[in-house]
């Protein structure tokens, strides 16, 4: 529970979520892509860049949040600027098939792997 | 700038909040207080605006949202910083407001919640008359 007029305990919850890089990331594969998630609410496409090269991926950009006119803050926990993350993958990233997509306030990346980089299954010949 | 270099099989756990055996996690919010009105606005990645219930009872805001899982079971995920699930949050108002009044919004994973105070705790302006 949150009293509007302050809570120091409420404050240290909170600011736990952010105690590490923002924005934070998840990624998994499927074999032949590697897929990064970001949580980024208030944030547009436009707000945000994707850039791949060799086998890193740099999400940045701004997320800003207006102040409202005519009032007083209680409470500002939602974090706000500028942030950039960079993830050294494993592979090489094929740069020119990335897919970047937002929704509700989740972006999420294809990266697929470059070809030498994708999983083969070698021919075993009988001897 | 903050690099991350991504291994296999390797995961930085989140530390969601434990009740009733299910995992929530807790919203971040602004609350910014107006002479009129409260407007609550909170981060709700992944929420769409038929998963938001909003209640209010006995000077107690309760919000909670579900947030659709978003990878299927069986993800071979190569690392986590944060987890998906159900949103909750509580804010006790020592404010009366008007629940009827209360309008909710939810964009692009952002909640805004105007919350109007109750007549009798507007913030009235005293006309001083001069004699």
């Amino acid at each position: 529970m949150t009293d509007v007029f302050g809570n120091a305990l409420e404050d240290l919850l909170a600011a736990r979520a952010f105690g590490a890089a923002f924005p934070g990331v998840n990624v998994w594969e499927d074999g032949d892509n590697a897929f990064v998630e970001a949580e980024l609410p208030g944030v547009t496409m436009d707000d945000i860049e994707v850039d791949v090269m060799g086998n890193q991926v740099v999400i940045k950009g701004e997320r800003n949040i207006p102040d409202e006119p005519g009032g007083v803050y209680r409470r500002r926990e939602r974090p706000q600027g500028k942030f950039s993350r960079r993830l050294t993958m494993p592979w090489d990233i094929d740069a020119d098939k990335v897919e970047a997509m937002l929704q509700l306030g989740v972006l999420t990346t294809k990266l697929p792997k470059s070809e030498a980089a994708k999983p083969r299954k070698v021919p075993v010949k009988a001897a | 700038m903050s690099d991350t270099a991504i291994q296999k099989n390797q995961s930085a756990s989140t530390t969601p909040e434990r009740m009733e055996q299910q995992t929530y996690y807790t919203p971040l919010v602004d609350i910014l207080e107006k002479d009129d009105s409260f407007v609550f606005k909170a981060d709700l990645p992944g929420v769409r605006p038929e998963d938001v219930d909003i209640r209010y009872e006995n000077g107690v805001m309760t919000l909670s949202a579900q947030a659709q899982p978003r990878q299927s079971p069986g993800t071979n995920y190569i690392w986590r910083e944060y987890g998906v699930g159900p949103f909750y949050r509580q804010f006790i108002l020592s404010v009366p407001i008007d629940p009827n009044g209360i309008n909710a919004e939810l964009k692009n994973g952002e909640l805004t919640l105007s919350v109007p105070k109750a007549e009798s705790a507007k913030t009235h302006k005293i006309p001083i008359k001069s004699t």
